[in-house]
């Protein structure tokens, strides 16, 4: 289910020395995945997702996350912060400020996230990374923008490849939440609705006297993120990271993703915010 | 390191974990940043001139430093019903209706029976064209058929107009041929 994720994860890594750090710790993620594989019950998914795969999540964090947050994740469980025997019930506020994950006692989180309570980075990654193998059952939305099978918000939008050159392939968005993916007009925001003033923002050539090429096609030739882009909107300065099958059909759009923290970072710089930090919290 | 549940689950950007919110080290792709050069470019709307099907486009513009909004690029809008991101091979190129760095920006002349092409003035070009007109009109020019009746036409002369004709180009050139009698008008303006 995930070899895919895993053989892409392992050669970005490699290509992309920046995001070595990122794709070690995706990796050992995968390896958790994996060993759940296919016992998640149809029932009590999330219940059981909370004893038997925050654990691993836990540990896969502090034996291959960066330092900080592997020490930040190791104190927490010597302390009982994250006991994985904690019950997973839905929040209920009674011990820490209403609106957040701590507001439910230990056992929360999970919930927490599924209900888009505003989280902390922290809980946000572990609720995520737990949630991955979890067929989630909430009820569809019809808010335009927001995923229609879950109402969670956009992680990313990437471009299907297409056999001819002369076709442009169709904007896809994919669910932060569930992992679910639909189609979206490739001009409208789908943060704010806005259908006006989308701006790509995406690799210019740097040598050669080549022209930006910042539409489909061929990609700059000294391009380092050839198939990455970020599109943002003018209006409400969102943005989400764009991944075009058609200039790279190996690419894995929620793995590649997590490649491009320098397009972040730029993106940052000039004022956007990304509608949804990924996994990693970029 | 004493630290509650709340604390750590509230590290954060500013916090202990530093630059990046789960404490990623963010140097080297501070550095990857830094070396490249991200250009911004607008999509905007806009429709294939050359044919009746009406091909939706999405162009790529930006703002070039002189403040002139420059075109980089044009491909299909794979939103529009009518297409759905496709384009012809002529429609794909139509960038280069806007832009071309092989356009020849002058008027070419070769002589008849010359081998090369020799570059001319408008005022040379345009008064050859007139010239060969008139003696083509004149020389084919017909005021009555077979049968006598009065027809004042030019049966030596056809014009052929472009699809990116706009309709005020096309009603302009439609008058000014039917004016010098010209019967074989072909028009392939779409817009
Ligand atoms: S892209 Fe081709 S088919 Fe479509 S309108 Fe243009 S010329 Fe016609």
């Amino acid at each position: 289910m995930f070899a895919r994720d895993r053989a892409r994860a392992g050669e970005l890594r490699e290509r992309y020395p920046h995001a070595a750090e990122v794709f070690g710790l995706y990796l050992a993620l995968v390896e958790t995945w994996e060993s759940v594989g296919d016992r998640v019950p149809s029932d009590g998914a999330v219940e059981w997702a909370h004893v038997h795969v925050l654990p691993r999540v836990i540990e896969a964090t502090a034996a291959h996350g960066p330092p900080l947050l592997a020490a930040a994740v190791r104190i927490a469980v010597g302390n009982g912060l994250l006991a994985p025997a904690s019950r997973a019930g839905p929040p209920t506020a009674p011990n820490g400020p209403p609106g957040t994950a701590t507001g439910s006692g230990g056992g929360g989180l999970l919930h927490a996230w599924l209900a888009g309570e505003e989280l902390t980075p922290i809980e946000r990654y572990l609720a995520r990374a737990t949630l991955r193998v979890v067929p989630l059952a909430t009820p569809p939305a019809h808010e335009a923008g927001r995923c229609p099978a879950c109402g969670g918000a956009p992680q990313l939008s990437y471009r299907t490849a297409g056999d001819d050159p002369l076709v442009s392939g169709r904007r896809m968005l994919q669910c932060a939440r569930c992992a679910h993916e639909w189609s979206f007009s490739a001009t409208t925001c789908p943060q704010c609705g806005e259908t006006g003033k989308r701006t790509v923002h995406a690799e210019a050539a740097t040598s050669g006297g080549e022209e930006p090429r910042v539409g489909r096609g061929i990609a700059a030739g000294d391009a380092l993120f050839p198939h990455l882009s970020a599109e943002s909107c003018e209006t409400c300065r969102g943005y989400l990271i764009d991944v075009d099958l058609g200039r790279d059909p190996h690419a894995v759009p929620h793995v590649d993703e997590l490649a491009a923290v320098p397009i972040d970072l730029h993106m940052a710089d000039h004022g956007y915010t990304k509608i949804t930090p990924n996994l990693m919290g970029f | 390191m004493e630290v509650s549940r709340r604390q750590f689950l509230s590290i954060g950007p500013a916090g202990v974990l530093g630059g990046s919110a789960l404490g990623f080290d963010l140097t080297e792709s501070i550095r990857v940043k830094q070396r490249l050069r991200i250009e911004g470019a607008t999509l905007s709307h806009s429709l294939c001139p050359y044919c009746a099907v009406g091909c939706s486009l999405i162009a790529h513009t930006k703002k070039a430093a002189n403040g002139k909004t420059e075109l980089l690029q044009i491909e299909g809008d794979p939103d529009s019903p009518v297409n759905e991101g496709t384009l012809c091979p002529k429609g794909a190129t139509s960038l280069q209706l806007a832009i071309s760095r092989r356009r020849v920006p002058h008027p070419l002349y070769r002589a008849p029976g010359a081998a090369e092409w020799k570059q001319v003035s408008w005022e040379f070009a345009l008064d050859r064209l007139a010239r060969n007109i008139k003696a083509s009109r004149d020389a084919t020019f017909v005021t009555q058929d077979a049968d006598g009746n009065v027809v004042n036409r030019c049966e030596g002369v056809a014009f052929a107009g472009g699809a990116a004709f706009s309709s005020e180009e096309g009603y302009l050139a439609t008058k000014l041929m039917r004016g010098l009698g010209l019967v074989h008008l072909e028009q392939q303006a779409r817009v």
